[in-house]
This record gives structure tokens, sequence and C-alpha cells, in this order.
């Protein structure tokens, strides 16, 4: 095995130059999570790795009443987790960050290069979906922002360019009545990507009739997928058993897992289905909790888990 | 001797002692294998068979050879010995030579020491090999039948050792006189030990052509003769000397990198190391024997047992490792710990072209018990009784009836229905459901677990040495083979020699393993150290006792058996004012040239294992839509003799329920023809921390056993066989569908409702 080269990045710009420079060898890391595993197992084998983990800039939760929540690229699941900004302004995100692998590794990975790794067996990407988040991806040249929905491209493929970085991932403001949850399956309680993950989100009138509503699902095609058609069944109705039940087969249909050693695609379909319908009750549940609790206190939901 | 407060008439025996390596290893100053070092070191890696089964024509290491920084390349040509290991058959290569077949994914071919591990990895890549590649032979069934391909062409069949046969009474009268019949085929999984610290270590050569081996192993001196015979170098020429080891459960019986490392050693001229990555000992180490069981049962209407009948199929492996034991103890296991008249059990292990499968904690009971047990909760189902009543009424009974296996000792207090008793006062009310879609369910499970008594009925483990020598200042250091590997052999040895000879438990070192330095004891397997290492260290203890006694008889002036011994001091009984401490003592020894040593050597005759009784409750929850299980609360029950070290044994039974989560729940290495599916961590998945019982309660039934150390019986391997059949009794009690086969993963419950009809 020859040496990798290593660069510290000083800024974006200095980051992205390198990467255009180092051309296909170079990979930017971060948390370096996926990216060792991927160095270990021999799967990958960059000439330079370009780091970017002293940029400070890059690592930051804010609120802002236009824009919304913005993370920086470099902020940790950790610290997204343990946010009392995040926990006010789009608690399913705590909700879902306290399901990423463990501890240690919430400690170490980035939701930046959780994103750019691309692939859909993660947990950020379908509860951040169905948030309508959007990321600004930017290089020397200059910044973009894009929709995450428009980010995952295929299988470990997402829509940076070359000499491109993600540097933020924002939320925008969620409209009153908004409830909205990430219900994940995985065989062990802790270190596990998901078997499968959904995300939902419903937003209600005053009436409680459904005004608007997000479906996601990760972990059952080559990219996340949002359930749009499925979701759109729910507009302008009331919750029934039937509806829900429709539309949980609706994903199901969309799903596109393959099977495996921790599942056949048949069971995994069928997961889609039950965790779809449950993501769905629990977000109605918690977009009508939210009414009602905005009068008083905030209370925290508590989590029923797949 | 004082006795201690709480009436029992032991000072330091029966007190929960901390680990005495317990700091070090909370601290991080315990050194493991992979923390050994030695100046000027190379770093040792191997070449292995990607191949579950291929012909190696041509291995041609020259360009390798030539790479800057690789000091050596290896290959069987450089083996001088019989180049095999194996100690109920030598049929393992150390390398697989030209001409001869790789028979497993990992097997070695070649060895390169570098002066890096990244160019010792590299100069791997350089090795050319050719292959003809042949078909694997992977199902055990069709592997035993007459005329099927062999893994060993050498041999008549592929039949790993000698089938077992174990016949009482008539099972067909037994079946006709019977009002229900259960029956059931059972399959358990490939279970990976995945201890933290795979294999590891460094070898050193040493002037005069023999090698110093620093790598953990539970044989040591096992190991010295394996890579004697193996490598052809005179036994005497060769050292083991067991480091501590992050774990071992059994799968450290066999020697791993220790050949490797001696081979790379002496033909570079340096020290060499070698730590395998968790993948590749995936690969190399043994497993857990998959095994098919079928049994069949037969009852009165009133619950008597009139007839049973199992058969096993071992999948082995490629090696025999330690299958041809680890299937008497299963069929062992299938006699139960109950008195039934008719019974047949047969077994057999297969050679395949899976991964090599033997030892690993319970040895062959978890397999066994999971199939017979959960036959006896249907046959509770099926007759609508009681599973723990059901259990009593044919429990074995004390002085009438005798265990099915010839293996087995009957000097043992038959304490089943105490131990059943205790669980059923310990069950206590079953939880409710955490919510609509969840399920609650018990199950019980009990088995006759075996240990090792030192008496010839495990190959190899007859007499168990110990030595004690007393030093200057009056503190002791025991010597004994066993190794390190966090089960506490250092703890339980430093009990037993302060509290026969008076001192505290800091005032006591333990050498263990070592082969240069201890006396043979034996493998450190089979729950026997407590019983074995605890009964020599008592021997080696009276006999130093003696010896002190003697000494002092001068110094104050009584006769030996007038003094006693206590608190670092040898007193007059009668006047316990007249005392003169045991580092005066052995100084005035050693300057009088007496040698303060005291020796053990304990054997039994009788050449059969020992058994308790062991029980298990467990409480779950299942999702019923997702067929997900959580595990909540459990209770184990064991007939342990006399608790030497409560709080190390309550540690023991909660990891060994643990392990049988694992092998329950979660835990597989299923292979397709011949490759693993789940070749690393990231696929095998282990229990975590959160994926266990909310809460364990342990509890012992202390029937003191004569011939143990204080009354002690095995222990330590006991817990982890009662959980499987609790579970998947606790699944039918939440689901109503059995489980046959396990891990009862969500999917397999799933599919079981289904079949059932129960799912949408």
């Amino acid at each position: 095995m020859t040496g990798v080269e290593y660069i510290e990045a000083r800024s974006v710009e200095e980051a992205s130059r390198a990467l255009t420079e180092q051309g296909e060898g170079a990979k930017l890391i971060a948390g370096g999570l996926a990216l060792i595993i991927l160095m270990n197992h021999r799967l990958l084998q960059p000439t330079c790795l370009i780091s970017i983990r002293r940029l400070r800039e890059l690592r930051y939760i804010r609120w802002d009443d236009a824009a919304g929540l913005r993370i920086g690229a470099l902020t940790t699941h950790r610290e997204i987790e343990t946010s009392r900004v995040v926990r006010r302004r789009a608690p399913v995100l705590v909700e879902m960050e306290g399901q990423v692998g463990s501890i240690q590794v919430r400690n170490a990975g980035t939701i930046g290069g959780n994103l750019c790794h691309g692939d859909p067996r993660e947990d950020p990407a379908p509860a951040l979906l169905v948030l309508d988040a959007e990321v600004t991806l930017a290089s020397a040249a200059g910044a973009r922002s894009l929709p995450l929905r428009g980010f995952f491209v295929d299988f470990l493929s997402t829509a940076l360019q070359p000499g491109e970085l993600l540097t933020e991932v924002r939320v925008p403001p969620l409209p009153p009545g908004t409830g909205a949850t990430y219900v994940k399956f995985s065989h062990r309680n802790a270190l596990d990507f998901p078997v499968a993950g959904v995300g939902a989100r419903v937003t209600l009138d005053a009436d409680g009739v459904c005004q608007d509503a997000r479906l996601a699902l990760g972990a059952v095609g080559p990219t996340p997928l949002l359930c749009d058609e499925a979701a759109g069944l729910l507009r302008g109705e009331r919750p029934s058993p039937g509806l829900l039940e429709e539309v949980a087969r609706r994903a199901r249909a969309l799903a596109a897992p393959s099977s495996d050693v921790f599942g056949s695609e048949e069971y995994k379909r069928h997961l889609v289905g039950v965790l779809s319908r449950r993501a769905l009750e629990q977000a109605w549940q918690v977009a009508g909790d939210g009414r009602e609790a905005t009068r008083g206190r905030g209370r925290q939901r508590s989590r029923e888990g797949a | 001797m004082a006795m201690a407060s709480d009436g029992s008439p032991y000072r330091v025996i029966g007190q929960t002692v901390p680990d005495v390596r317990g700091p070090a290893k909370t601290t991080g100053q315990e050194r493991y294998n992979i923390d050994v070092t030695f100046p000027g070191m190379l770093h040792g890696k191997t070449l292995r068979s990607p191949y579950p089964h291929a012909r190696v024509l041509r291995i041609d290491p020259s360009e390798a050879e030539r790479m800057p920084g690789v000091i050596a390349v290896v290959t069987a040509k450089d083996v001088a010995g019989t180049n095999r290991f194996g100690d109920y058959a030598a049929d393992q290569p150390v390398l697989v030579a030209e001409g001869e077949t790789a028979k497993m994914v990992g097997d070695p071919l070649a060895l390169v020491a570098a002066e890096s591990e990244a160019l010792a990895e590299a100069a791997l890549e350089r090795i050319q090999v050719e292959y003809e590649v042949l078909p694997p032979i992977v199902d055990p069934e069709a592997a035993i039948q007459p005329g099927a391909p062999r893994v060993h062409e050498d041999r008549g069949s592929n039949i790993c050792g000698d089938p077992v046969v174990l016949d009482r009474g008539d099972v067909e009268r037994g079946f006709a006189e019977s009002d229900v019949i259960v029956e059931g085929t059972y399959r358990t999984p490939r279970q990976e030990h995945a201890y933290m610290e795979p294999a590891a270590g460094v070898g050193v050569p040493e002037p005069g052509g023999g090698v110093t081996l620093y790598a953990g192993t539970q044989a040591p001196m096992q190991a010295r003769t394996s890579v004697s015979r193996a490598l052809g170098i005179p036994e005497h020429r060769v050292r083991v000397v067991p480091v501590p080891m992050g774990g071992a459960f059994g799968g450290k019986i066999d020697v791993s990198v220790h050949p490797h490392l001696a081979l790379l050693a002496l033909k570079s001229g340096r020290p060499v190391r070698m730590a395998w990555r968790s993948e590749e000992s995936f690969q190399a180490s043994p497993k857990r024997n998959p095994a098919r069981i079928r049994v069949k049962l037969g009852a009165r209407r009133d619950g008597t047992f009139v007839a049973c009948e199992a058969d096993v199929l071992l999948n082995g492996g490629a090696y025999a490792s330690s299958s041809p034991p680890v299937l008497k103890v299963a069929c062992c296991y299938l006699g139960g710990p109950y008195d039934i008249p008719n019974v047949r059990i047969r077994g057999v292990a297969a050679y395949t072209n899976d991964p090599i499968a033997g030892a690993f904690r319970g040895f062959g009971g978890p397999q066994a018990a999971f199939a017979l047990e959960t036959t006896v909760n249907k046959m509770a189902t099926a007759l609508g009784t009681d599973p723990i009543a059901l259990r009593l009424k044919n429990a074995l009974v004390q002085g009438r009836s005798t265990p099915i296996s010839p293996m087995l000792h009957l000097d043992h207090p038959v304490t089943l229905p105490q131990v059943l008793t205790r669980i059923r006062e310990l069950a206590g009310p079953k939880p409710e459901p955490s919510g609509p879609r969840k399920k609650v369910g018990r199950g019980v499970a009990c088995t006759m677990p075996i240990f090792d008594t030192s008496s010839g009925a495990i190959y190899l483990l007859k007499g168990t040495g110990a030595n004690i020598e007393l030093l200057p200042d009056g503190t002791a250091v025991v010597r004994c083979e066993s190794a390190e590997f966090g089960e506490g052999a250092s703890t339980l040895l430093a009990q037993v020699v302060a509290e026969e000879l008076g001192l505290e438990v800091k005032d006591v070192t333990c050498v263990l393993g070592d082969t240069s330095a201890v006396p043979k004891s034996g493998r450190a397997v089979a729950s026997r150290q407590a019983f074995c290492l605890g009964n020599a260290a008592m021997l080696a203890a009276h006999n130093l006792r003696t010896k002190v006694f003697e000494a002092a008889a001068d110094e104050l002036e009584a006769p030996p058996e007038a003094l006693g011994l206590a608190e670092g001091h040898v007193f007059v009984r009668e006047r316990p004012d007249r005392r003169i401490s045991l580092g005066k003592l052995s100084w005035a020894c050693r300057l009088k040239g007496i040698e303060l040593r005291g020796d053990g050597w304990f054997s039994q005759p009788h050449g059969k294992l020992g058994h308790t009784f062991s029980a298990g409750l467990m409480d779950l929850e299942v999702d019923e839509e997702t067929g997900k299980v959580r595990p909540l609360r459990s209770v184990v029950v064991l007939d342990v003799g006399r608790a030497l070290n409560p709080g190390a044994l309550r540690g023991q039974l909660i990891g060994g329920e643990a392990q049988g989560l694992g092998f329950a729940l979660l835990e597989d290495m299923p292979t397709e023809g011949g490759q693993i599916l789940t070749p690393s961590l990231m696929e095998y998945l282990l229990p975590t921390a959160s994926d266990v019982t909310d809460e364990t309660i342990v509890s012992f039934v202390e029937e003191p056993y004569p011939a143990g150390p204080y009354g002690a019986k095995g222990a330590s391997e006991h817990s982890v066989k009662d959980v499987a059949p609790a579970l998947v009794a606790a699944l039918h009690d939440a689901l109503g569908v059995w489980i046959d086969e396990i891990p009862a993963t969500p999917e397999k419950v799933w599919r079981a409702l289904g079949a059932a009809g129960r799912t949408a």
C-alpha cells in the first residue's frame, strides 16, 4: 500500500481547489465514519484525503426567522441531537439523531458527511426530506442551493459536482399544526443502520384536516425515497384506518428493497407498510398535540419506535 | 480461625472479591496480546484461500520475497514437522501445501514477515497462487451419505469422529405406550465467539533454534505440543507464554497464530507480531457448530415421559477441532435432566467446506437444550400442563434414576426440584404489554449442565497441577497452567491460597500458563477451573502448610499438629500469643536451605463428567406486526454447590445469558457455497447493552458437592443454555407460534405468524 496524501484545508475555497487539483483520487474527510470503513475494507483507495475537520465555520446550529433552521455541514449528529434550538424548531431531528449508530458514532459523524456519502441506509435523509430541507453546495466558483429531494442521484451518488462541498443544511420554518416523526426498524437497538426507516410529516388546519403531508423511506431503494403520491392522498382528509392503510400500501409498492442478511425483499416491503402507517399515525398525533400545546408549554411526545 | 460474621466457615471463600486484575483492566494498564511489542519486531500476515474448496496447484512467493522490507516469506515447504494440528484429529494444516486442497475460506497458504503491517499486506498480494477450484461440499446431510464427495481425501467418509449411539429401554414400545407424542426438527445457528480481541501475539526466536510465543491460548501446554509436532521443533525448545486475552469463550483452545509466529520468527531471525483482524478471525477460528436436531417425545396423559428419540447432525466444517466431543456432550444433554425409561439418541458430526466449528461456551449444550427443552415446552402445551410442573414430574430422582449418558458421574446431589421451585418463587408477575401492537410472553427451560472434573472424561484433561511458593516476606506465588481471558482464574486461585494459608488476597500473585514455569493443569475449558484448579490449589496449599508447620515446629517449640495459620502467622493453637510471622519463618527456611513450596495434583479416577442443574425463565415483549422481540426480564437459577466468589459468578451467568440471547435472537453466520454471508461485525449482529434484558435475577442453589473445593461445582458456561428454549417458549406464550429454527429473527416470527394465518 502506498501512502495517502493528507491535506488540511483552511477554508471552503481551499478545500474546493484541492478537490479540483487532486482529481478523482481525492476524497473529503470530516468525521471519516463511512470513508474509513470503506478504506479499511479496500472498497475505496483514495490517493489524497482533504480534511475539512478544522473548518469551524461549518459547525453551527442557528435559527433564522426567514431561512429557518440552519445547520452547518460539520455539525455532529450528537450536537443536533442535544441542541435546544433543534429540539424546539424541528424535534423530529432530535428523535432521529438519537437513533443514529451509538453515542460514539454520533460524536464523530457529521450531518454533511452523512448526506454526502449518499448511502440510502442512513437515518437523517428521510427525516430531513419530509421537512423539505435544502442544502447549500459550495465551490471555489460560488455556492448554490438545492432542495434535498434533488440531492440523491443514485446509490452512493449525489448531485455534488467536482470541486463542490456541502456546507449547510436548512430546514425552512414549519407551518403551525405540523407534526413530524421518524420511525426506524433495525435488529438491534443501537449501532445498526436501518433495515427500513420512515419519515412522516403532517400539517393540519385548525379543524384537524390535513393540509399537507410528506412520507419518505430510507434503506429500501438506491436512494432515500419520497412518496409524494401516497402522501398526497392525505390532503384534505382526516385520519382513518382505511386511509392510512391505503397510503401504507402505496409506500410498500414504491419501495424497492433488496434481499440481504437483514431481511428478504418481501419482509422489508412489509416493514415499509407497518412503519409508514405508524409514522403517519404518530405525526398526526404530534400535529394535533402541537396545536393544543401552542397554548401551553410544549410537551415531549413519547416515542413509540418500531 | 475466626468465623466470618455471616456464619460461613470461610474467611475469603464465599466473599465477593473484586477481580485481582480488574484495576489494570479498567484503567487500560493490562497488556493484552495486541499490546506486546519487542524491539526490532516484524509484522506478520497470512495469505488465505478465498475458496472453500480448491486444490492449490502452485504457490510462487518469489515476487513477494524480492520486495524491499519483506524479511521472510513462509510456505508449507518451510515446515519440517507434520504440518498438522488438532487435538482430536490432527487434520488441520499449519499451511496448505502445493498439491493439497484448501478446505475452507481462510485456509492459510503462506506467511509474510515485513518491516510494517502495510508492507506485509502488500506482499501478500504479490504471492502468486494457482488454484483448481473444486465444488464445495456444504450440505452436512448430503455429506454423510455413502459415496458423497469427500472433504478429506485421506478419510473414508465425511463423518467426523465417532458417531454417538445411546440406548435405553425400547423406544418403539415406549411410543406405543404414549398418549401424546410431540415431534420437531430444530436448527441452531453458526455462532461466532466475536471476542473483543482476535488472536494475536509475538513470536521471538531464541538461541539454539527455539522460540518463545507470547500469545494467548486457553491451552498453553497443548499449544506447545501442537507447535512442536507440527513444526518438528523439540518440545523443550518451544515456550508458550499466554498473554491475557480479550475474551476466548472456547474459541482459543486450538492454536491460531502460534505455529505461524514460530515459523516467521525462526525464518526471519527476528521477533514477529501477528494480530488477526476480526474478519480474519471470523474465517479462521472455530465457531459453534450449526446443528440439525430431531426430537420425538412421548408421554402419558398424566405427563409421565415414556420415550424420547433424538438425532443430531452437527456441521463440523472443514476440520475436526472439537466437533467430536461437542457431539458427545450434545447427546449427553439430549438425555436431559429427566427420568425417561426408553431413549434412543443418535449423533453424527460432518466434515464440510463450511467454516470450522468446535468449542464455544456450552459445548453442544445450547444446541441440544434448545431442541429438547422446546419439545418439552410443546409437550406441556399439548397436555395443557404447567411447564414447571411437567418438569418436576419427570425430574431425575436422587438414588433412583440415573442420567442416560455414561459420561456423567452419579455422585452429585440431584437438585432439579430445588432449582425449579426457586425459579417459580422468583418468577413474579408477568409484565403488561407497553402498547397496542405488543404482546408479552413467558417461557422456562431447564438443563443438566456438565463440567470437567479432572478425571479424563475429556481428552487430555486428566490431572490438574498447581504449586505455591512462600516467599521470604511471607507472601505467596501460585503457579498453574490456565490463562486469563476474563473468567477470573487469578482471583479464584488467590482466594483459595489466601483462605488456606491465612493470607490476604492481595498477598498472593498468580503466574498463569508460562510453559517454562508452571505445572501442567490442563486447558482452561469445560467450566473446570474453579473445580479443578481450586482443588489443585487447595492440595498445594495443604502440602505447603504441612511444610510450614514442620518448619515452625522448631521455632515455636510445639509439635506441627498443634499449630495453626492465620493473619500471616503460624501460631500455637492453645497459646495464640506464641507465633511467628510467615515472613520470618520463610526467611529462616531460606537461610537453612528448606524449600517452602507446596505441590498439588488433583485427579479423579472415575473418568466421568460432573453435572449440575440450572433453569432459566424469560419474559419478553414482541411486536406482533414486525416480529421484533424485546427481552424484558429473566431469572437464572443454578446449583453451584457453593458460590466461591458470588459477584464474579453472577457476572459469569449474566454474560452467559447475553451470549445465549445472541444465539436465540440475533447471531448467525450463514454461508452460501462455503462463503460467509456475515463476514464482519457490520453484518454479524452481536447483542448490545440495549438488546439484553432490562433485569436479570441470578439465584444460586448451594447444595455442597463433596468432591468440589468447598463444595463448589463448575458453573461458568451454564446460563447460556436455557435462554433459547425459554425465549422461544415465551414467544409461543405471546403469539401462539413455535419457532423451531433460531435465531428467532423478526422475519421468522413474522413468517410464522403468516403461516398461522395471523397476519393481514
